[in-house]
């Protein structure tokens, strides 16, 4: 029933909770229940408390925080959907229910089967309202910190995504008017070209006005790269030379974030080339690896070391940002400067 | 008039060669593809008019302009640019004139009647007021007609020889008519001077050594001989040495 609803939009008020399934979250929560723990048992008498004593009571603490985490995991669907009030209040009262349950669970095993895990402990309610106490305390305060990381994800990601509009926004004023020069030139002495020229730079235009966040795909940006360089080669002539070399098992349909791989030829042409009077070779490599596809951006750089040089790597770190943001550690951005040559290289992970 | 087109793009070269052959008055002497084939083509060809690019490669159009005022008598440059913020203020208030990419007629037609006005004199002046600011990358020097272009980085050092600088590089040496203090201002970052009469290539020191009767010469890497450190320069030479 629920499956069949409709994405929603926006994400819910209270989607600040963690993901519980996740085995991430769970081995964070064990790793908090043996910390508490282990104040627990290191406060009434400072001292080594016996290993038996620790084992038997790791064993009960993490019973209690993988039944608290199963109840969470699955009530997150539920509870995401209240506002944020109503969620703190839900999620507290299933930890405290289950901390009190399964303690009575745990002394009624213990005493039936004559284990003598809990000697000492008092009736089995007054155990229960222990941890159901303490367990209040550390789940208070672990929900704030759930709460207070949610907002800080989401204002990096908010940043993120805001660097994604400034850069797409960034046309360089340059590429417009120069494409527009070449284009007034071409108009009158080779007017199909002069066509092609405007349907490259609106393809181009419109890919950067209307992206927003959401990925594109490899066979798009590729082609946007095409598109990009036949007005580079219109307007350099001869002196860009261009190597593509984009392999059959390519997948095309690969997501990847829109614009990433534009900025990174732009720079090769803007940095690479065009400072050279004699021009050079601008190659783009892709290959398809079993798991992940790698693309290299390599430009010669300018021999002569008095020219005023431009910083290259402008575009560097946003590329590497947006690549983080949208897959984590798996994608990487590498730069290798020799003397004589540059090279971009972008690892993408497959699926 | 006779007029240098200088810009990178051969297709803006084109569009700039067509409008001007429909003017009347106006020759085209030449084209070039960077700044160093500019300065050179329009002391070959004895320009009027520069119509100059600003980002080129070797030698961009604002040290390019700032070489050509030099020349006498300084051809009148017009800057074509598809957009430069920075650069457009820097030369709005003297530049002959400028143009924006892509160039209109009217505009190119107007620009030309303001050039064609314009004399040596007020050219050579103008034009130092606009380079001002721009730090040169290369030195030019006039051989028997011709132009040198020597890039800073070969350079070795400078030494002054009555109303001419002697200039030691990598390529030999040549004679520059300008003065050792204006040079010691402009390539302050790079250069050093250890006497009087000799400016040295910070990078290019690789020691001190004392000789007889207490005279302290520098080693520089390519200069054929060690260089003579006045007493004066020593002590601040020293801190450098030490630094590097």
């Amino acid at each position: 029933m629920l499956e069949t609803r409709p994405a929603r939009e926006n994400p819910a008020p209270s989607s600040w909770l963690p993901d519980f399934c996740n085995p991430g979250t769970a081995l964070s929560v064990a790793a908090l229940a043996e910390i508490v723990l282990l104040a627990v048992l290191f406060a009434p008498q400072p001292g080594w408390p016996g290993f038996s004593r620790l084992a038997t009571t790791t064993l009960f603490v993490q019973w209690l925080a993988l039944c608290a985490l199963v109840a969470l995991c699955l009530a997150r669907g539920r509870l995401a959907r209240l506002a944020v009030g109503m969620s703190v209040a839900g999620a507290f009262a299933i930890v405290l229910v289950i901390l009190g349950a399964g303690t009575l669970v745990a002394v009624a095993l213990d005493r039936t089967l004559g284990f003598g895990m809990t000697p000492g402990y008092g009736e089995a309610s007054h155990v229960a309202l222990q941890v159901m106490l303490v367990g209040a305390l550390v789940t208070a305060g672990a929900l704030r910190y759930f709460y207070v990381q949610a907002q800080w994800q989401r204002e990096v990601r908010a940043q993120a995504r805001a660097q994604v509009k400034a850069l797409q926004a960034r046309i360089r004023p340059h590429f417009l008017f120069n494409s527009m020069n070449t284009i007034a030139s071409l108009v009158a002495t080779r007017p199909a070209d002069a066509e092609r020229a405007v349907e490259d730079l609106s393809e181009l235009f419109r890919a950067a006005i209307s992206a927003g966040d959401e990925l594109s795909d490899l066979g798009r940006e590729l082609t946007l790269v095409e598109h990009y360089l036949a007005i580079e080669k219109l307007r350099l002539g001869e002196r860009l030379a261009i190597d593509w070399q984009v392999g059959a098992g390519v997948p095309r349909e690969l997501p990847i974030p829109a614009l990433l791989l534009q900025p990174l030829v732009e720079n090769a042409v803007l940095h690479g080339i065009q400072p050279i009077a004699a021009g050079g070779t601008l190659s783009l490599v892709a290959e398809a690896r079993p798991d992940e596809v790698v693309i290299e951006i390599r430009n010669p750089r300018n021999p002569n070391p008095g020219v005023r040089q431009h910083g290259h790597n402008i575009g560097h770190e946003s590329v590497r940002e947006r690549l983080r943001y949208h897959f984590g550690d798996r994608a990487t951005l590498a730069v290798e400067s020799a003397p004589d040559a540059y090279r971009c290289v972008v690892t993408l992970p497959r699926g | 008039m006779r007029v240098l087109i200088a810009d990178d793009e051969p297709l803006a070269r084109e569009r700039l060669a067509a409008m001007l052959a429909e003017m009347p008055g106006t020759e085209i002497v030449g084209e070039a593809a960077d700044g160093r084939e500019a300065i050179t083509l329009a002391a070959e060809r004895g320009a009027d008019l520069v119509l100059l690019d600003i980002a080129m490669p070797e030698l961009d159009g604002l040290e390019a302009a700032r070489h050509l005022s030099h020349f006498d008598p300084a051809p009148a440059v017009i800057f074509c640019t598809a957009y430069d913020a920075h650069a457009l203020a820097a030369f709005e208030a003297s530049a002959v004139d400028y143009l924006l990419k892509p160039v209109r007629r009217e505009r190119l037609v107007a620009a030309l009647e303001r050039a064609q006005r314009y004399t040596g004199e007020r050219a050579r002046s103008v034009s130092e007021r606009l380079a001002e600011p721009v730090r040169r990358t290369h030195l030019c020097a006039r051989l028997r007609g011709g132009l040198k272009l020597v890039p800073l980085g070969d350079v070795a050092y400078f030494l002054a020889e009555d109303k001419y600088v002697l200039v030691r590089h990598d390529g030999g040496e040549v004679l520059i008519e300008e003065s050792l203090k204006a040079l010691e201002h402009e390539f302050a970052e790079h250069f050093v001077r250890i006497h009087r009469n000799c400016l040295v290539a910070v990078d290019r020191i690789s020691g001190l050594e004392r000789h007889a009767g207490g005279r302290v010469f520098a080693t520089v890497r390519g200069a054929p001989e060690p260089l003579e450190v006045s007493r004066r320069n020593l002590p601040g030479l020293r801190k450098l040495v030490k630094a590097l």
